[in-house]
């Protein structure tokens, strides 16, 4: 939450004004980019394979650069924001990808 | 761990295929080159429908004169950047006979087409700004993208509604955008809604930037191009392009009216720190942009032999890009499927280009005609006879007893 806030002095006052909601909403919103990412993600996972924060999209499941991008269009739709494709090289796990993409969120909304 | 090391996949892949087919259909071997049309490869004569050269104009006589002359008088090379070395009298005719035949201000001449776009977008989209693209759009544009820094938005390939929804959530931002597409898309040869994405822009606001290497001297009652054809060149502030198709050579350029254009010649890397063109390329590329403009003829013949080769593979079965044009696109179920289908060709002495993932749009592996106004209405008859063969291989179903099964 803090990484969210930083370098955003507005949203970080908020958080301290009405710390109790504001962290409730945070955890939500954030759990609820992750359940998205992994409803993307699922076609990719093999078998018995369960998603984590951890799992590693190009390594472990198979994902080439073009199809993150896919992905990101995808999400972009669902939160209506703007997901510049440049997050892509900092991208390494499913967590990554969530946090990049909640960041992003607190910084458009 | 050594350099070369990430590129152990490519080994791997390089193995794989030259077991599969016995030859690199990345690295194809060009023994001999008979016409524009014609080439030798492997021992085997092979009618060329894979080059871009969609008027015919490498072999034109006017064109070879051209660039000898310029030889005999002004040397093989420029040996520098113009930055640096100054710029030769041809250089600065063909920006004005482009910046004419386009009916714009100012034209930037460059060494390739790819520079051009690297160039262009890496000097206009730096950091802080946004470039929203077609999610097709070709590795150029991506690698400007890259290499200015700039937040780059995708939108889904040919879909405006697409690009007015990202543009509005983008909300002041959208001002400055810079708007890219490609005229004619060099995988499937579908054309780009330029209306449509003209209105987003005009909605939302931005700068549009249109590659139409694909489409300069091919689409268009002059030959300008996808926004003459749409009617919408007022709407659109920058048009790059390529000498290496339709025109012959080799090079590219960007022109517009909008006078910042000048400036971006000093602060374009691509454009100052490499060599500019050679004076046979330029003067061979001056007589073919004159060709260009006084000989529609090429252009229907062009479009006549693009009509007979699409109409003929799709009456046979096989699955075709969207829409007619000198691109012309067959659909194949596989890698492998398309690994064996292109040799297949090879084999029957027609030369195509085999396009796979990623250079692919959604994954799909394919085989990519270009057709030519020198194409004879034999070649192409030829072209089809070779495709009509190798039905079993694509799995068209109905194509002959040996239905391959996969």
């Amino acid at each position: 939450m803090c990484r969210a806030a930083v370098g955003r002095p507005p949203g970080w006052v908020i958080l301290h004004v009405n710390t109790v909601i504001s962290v409730n909403g945070l955890m939500k919103k954030y759990q609820e980019i992750l359940n998205e990412v992994y409803e993307g993600l699922a076609p990719f996972a093999k078998g018995e394979m369960e998603l984590s924060e951890d799992t590693e999209l190009v390594s472990e499941l198979g994902l080439d650069s073009m199809q993150v991008m896919e992905l990101l269009l995808t999400i972009e739709d669902r939160f209506d924001i703007s997901v510049p494709v440049n997050i892509v090289p900092d991208v390494v796990t499913v967590g990554d990808l969530a946090r990049q993409i909640h960041q992003l969120v607190q910084n458009q909304s | 761990m050594g350099i070369f090391d990430r590129l152990k996949s490519i080994a791997a892949a390089r193995e794989d295929v030259g077991q599969m087919i016995g030859v690199d259909p990345f690295n194809v071997p060009l023994e001999r080159i008979i016409s524009a049309t014609e080439g030798q490869i492997h021992g085997r004569r092979t009618i060329l429908a894979g080059t871009n050269n969609y008027l015919g104009l490498t072999f034109n006589e006017e064109c070879i004169a051209a660039a000898r002359a310029a030889l005999e008088h002004e040397g093989t090379g420029t040996t520098g950047s113009r930055m640096a070395n100054g710029s030769f009298s041809g250089h600065l005719a063909l920006e004005a006979e482009l910046s004419e035949f386009f009916g714009r201000r100012s034209t930037i001449v460059f060494s390739t087409g790819y520079l051009a776009n690297l160039g262009i977008i890496a000097t206009l989209a730096s950091p802080g700004e946004v470039v929203v693209l077609d999610a097709d759009c070709h590795a150029s544009i991506y690698d400007g993208c890259r290499m200015g820094g700039a937040d780059v938005i995708r939108f889904r390939h040919n879909d405006a509604d697409d690009l007015a929804k990202r543009l509005r959530r983008l909300g002041d931002r959208a001002a400055n955008a810079l708007i890219v597409v490609e005229g004619l898309y060099s995988m499937l040869g579908d054309f780009a809604p330029l209306e449509q994405i003209a209105a987003a822009k005009r909605e939302y606001g931005g700068y549009l930037l249109v590659d139409e290497a694909h489409s300069v001297g091919v689409v268009g009652d002059m030959g300008r191009g996808v926004a003459e054809q749409a009617g919408v060149e007022d709407d659109v502030d920058f048009i790059i392009g390529t000498f290496s198709k339709s025109l012959g050579a080799t090079g590219g350029f960007c022109t517009s009216n909008l006078p910042g254009l000048d400036l971006v010649r000093y602060a374009c890397r691509p454009y100052i720190f490499t060599a500019s063109p050679a004076p046979s390329i330029i003067a061979s590329t001056r007589k073919a942009l004159s060709i260009l403009r006084r000989q529609p003829d090429l252009r229907e013949r062009l479009w006549e032999n693009a009509q007979r080769l699409y109409e003929g593979l799709r009456e046979l079965g096989y699955t075709v890009g969207p829409q007619p044009s000198p691109v012309v696109a067959i659909l194949l179920q596989s890698r492998e499927q398309a690994l064996t289908f292109w040799h297949g060709l090879m084999e029957r002495g027609i030369y195509v280009n085999l396009m796979l993932p990623p250079a692919t749009p959604n994954g799909i592996s394919l085989v990519r005609c270009s057709v030519s106004a020198a194409h004879t209405p034999e070649q192409i008859d030829a072209i089809r006879e070779a495709f009509a063969d190798l039905r079993d291989i694509a799995g068209i179903p109905g194509a002959g007893e040996a239905v391959a099964s996969r």
